[in-house]
């Protein structure tokens, strides 16, 4: 039988009542901000030189992040997740905006986003309707923020929360501060390694840093046996850990509501400052195993790798102390609510190496404690962990942010969404991270360390350094994640499929 | 005031540290150069430059008051009558000096303090010994006042660079 149309006088009065409250919604649509669509805000607290590799969270046989380990209790922990490079300027230049190295052209130490793409950052993306406020302690990563800063609602200067505040480029040369720094702090008064080109002004400065330095270390023996901590890279000023995490405290508690806040801390980096607690925490006999000399280093005497490996103690005292302080941070948050209203991000810029022969992180290399860094992001409301272990990249942390508070993600990001806040697991995603700090910023890409790794395996490519023919090391992560075995040579498919994989990306990207 | 050198005697020694000091800098800066040429364009580079140069001056200007500084305290006999010689000689030493210990200051910051004055001491005693080398030897002192009397086209040179740099640093952070 055919269903009877009825449509009665009493039906379109129904409707005709629903015509007023379909008008409002529309313009209270139209009303909201295009980036309202979640009313959250986005707290990026990056610790530098972080390594994913030297946290117990992550498997550390030490026990250095105890607090991080609690805030994960609430969180989304990425257990492989990599830096697009192993340097500040590069890879916090990702994080601010979703793109690989090739592509902001931060190469170099105190690199710059170029200025073409200086637009594609996070703080842009987030929208003007919205708070945006950045802080670092790295005046690497402070030069990023300056390019930024059409974006920026606040930039809260660099020394804000330490103790010596003598003027230098932010003082003195406000108004072009990224020359300022490049010439005058770091040519006309270095501080390290001291080639400074006018000697008798930096000795000056030198002089008076370090009698200030001296003086604070001593006022503050007692919880900073090894002297207080304090910052490199031409601006060596120093602070108390405790006064930059309340310096944090506060710059979160004042956030309004769906701002997007960065903050860039210096520690752990090195030099390393533990507190009187943390400093013999660690010594207890326990030694990484062995690995092979790295690529570009002759074999490894036991003396070196016993030097090199006699600063991995304090590292993990420092990590240990910083981990202290966010878990005071943390807490702080709980308390007022912070996490309710806010995805707090904690992760890192690059990471830092003791073995192999190799120190630190001034190198062109990309094995994983340089390159891995964690990722652990609390949602809002969220109440239990929850892990990821398919392999990730900093350049997803922007489009993922942007996604998740409701922002369109623009086609300039790189990245993808993270598995767990909004992408799906990808085992076989390609991630890549690079290393070219001889390229020009607008040349093609010569001469570079990159690595590429897909599923299990990590290729890591050197290409076209002088002298020496392009060379490749394999490694399959799941059976030998300490990267001990190159398996280069005996497994020639695997092999030439990725470096086929890192070749055609190397073309594409300078095209 | 009498225990201060003339303008005119100050003149020839002040163009020994422009020499130097901006010698020293442009090297330097010729060093940085090639990692810079990666980065940033060439206006940029000379902008850097500029901001180098300024700082070059006040730096000549810092060692000259510490050489005027010095001519003060010491009786007049051994520094002020002689000051166009002695001053020139020191001039180039000082700022040797200057130079060794900021590219050192970690290292002597190490030192015991015995360490550290015998280190500091030795300057001293160089600096007083080439005041003494200039004041004995005619053909020193002939070759030191021809270096100071050769070197005052630097102050017109570097004069010139200088103005112009404080006039693209004023550009740059007032426009």
């Amino acid at each position: 039988m055919k269903p009877r149309l009825s449509f009665t006088r009493r039906d379109f009065l129904k409707l005709l009542a629903l015509l007023p409250v379909a008008a409002m919604a529309k313009m209270a649509g139209r009303a909201l901000p295009a980036s309202a669509g979640d009313s959250h805000g986005a707290i990026v607290i990056v610790l530098d030189a972080l390594s994913a590799l030297n946290m117990s969270l992550y498997g550390y046989p030490r026990n250095t992040t105890p607090n991080i380990e609690r805030f994960a209790k609430r969180s989304t922990v990425y257990h492989a997740h990599y830096s697009t490079a192993n340097f500040t300027s590069s890879g916090t230049a990702s994080l601010l905006t979703g793109t690989y190295p090739w592509t902001h052209r931060a190469f170099h130490y105190e690199g710059l986003v170029a200025e073409e793409k200086v637009d594609f950052n996070l703080f842009r993306y987030w929208g003007e309707s919205s708070h945006r406020l950045g802080y670092t302690q790295n005046t690497w990563a402070d030069l990023l923020l300056y390019q930024f800063s059409p974006w920026l609602d606040e930039h809260i200067d660099l020394r804000a929360f330490n103790i010596e505040k003598s003027p230098f480029y932010t003082d003195l040369f406000h108004a072009d501060p990224i020359a300022a720094h490049k010439s005058v702090d770091s040519v006309a008064l270095e501080l390290e390694p001291g080639v400074s080109a006018t000697p008798a002004l930096a000795l000056l400065r030198k002089a008076l840093l370090h009698r200030g330095k001296q003086a604070a270390d001593r006022k503050y023996a007692a919880e900073y046996p090894n002297g207080i901590p304090q910052t490199l890279n031409d601006v060596n000023t120093y602070f108390l850990l405790e006064d930059v995490f309340d310096g944090v405290k506060k710059l979160t508690a004042s956030l309004p509501p769906s701002a997007l806040a960065y903050l860039h801390l210096f520690p752990p980096h090195y030099p390393f400052a533990p507190r009187r607690e943390f400093v013999d925490a660690f010594e207890d006999g326990w030694q990484p195993p062995v690995k092979p000399a790295a690529y570009f280093e002759s074999p490894v005497s036991e003396e070196r790798e016993a030097a090199v490996r006699s600063s991995l103690g304090q590292y993990d005292s420092y990590i240990a102390t910083v981990d202290e302080d966010f878990g005071n941070l943390f807490g702080f948050m709980e308390r007022e609510g912070i996490l309710d209203h806010n995805y707090v991000i904690l992760t890192s810029d690059h990471g830092e190496v003791y073995e192999r022969g190799v120190r630190g992180h001034t190198n062109q290399y990309l094995y994983e404690p340089l390159i891995r860094v964690p990722l652990i992001i609390s949602s809002p409301g969220q109440t239990s962990r929850v892990d990821v272990r398919t392999p990730t990249s900093s350049v997803d942390l922007a489009p993922t942010l942007l996604a998740l508070t409701g922002r369109p993600v623009p086609t300039e990001c790189e990245g993808v969404l993270l598995p767990g806040l909004g992408g799906e697991e990808d085992a076989q995603r390609s991630i890549f991270a690079i290393d070219t700090k001889s390229s020009h910023v607008r040349a093609p890409i010569r001469n570079a360390t990159i690595s590429l790794r897909r599923g299990a395996y990590k290729l890591i490519g050197y290409l076209g350094y002088e002298g020496m023919e392009d060379g490749y090391e394999l490694f399959d992560l799941q059976n030998d994640p300490g990267e001990m075995v190159n398996l280069a040579a005996s497994r020639p498919e695997i092999f030439s499929d990725l470096q086929k994989e890192m070749g055609d990306k190397l073309c594409e990207v300078n095209a | 005031m009498s225990r201060f050198p003339t303008r005119t005697d100050i003149s020839p020694v002040y163009s020994v540290i422009v020499f130097w000091s901006y010698s020293y800098s442009l090297l330097v800066l010729m060093f940085n150069l090639p990692s810079w040429m990666l980065m940033v364009p060439l206006g940029e580079i000379l902008g850097y430059f500029s901001y180098v140069l300024v700082l070059a001056f006040l730096d000549t200007l810092l060692i000259l008051a510490l050489m005027l500084g010095v001519t003060f305290l010491l009786p007049r006999a051994w520094f002020r009558d002689d000051f166009v010689a002695s001053g020139s000689m020191t001039a180039g030493l000082l700022f040797f000096w200057i130079t060794i210990v900021q590219l050192a200051f970690g290292f002597l910051m190490t030192l015991p303090v015995v360490q550290f004055l015998v280190f500091i001491l030795a300057a001293f005693i160089s600096l007083a010994v080439a005041v003494v080398i200039v004041r004995r030897m005619p053909a020193v002192r002939k070759f030191v006042l021809w270096l100071a009397s050769s070197t005052s086209i630097f102050i017109y040179l570097y004069g010139f660079l200088t103005a112009v740099s404080v006039v693209v640093v004023l550009i740059r952070n007032l426009f």
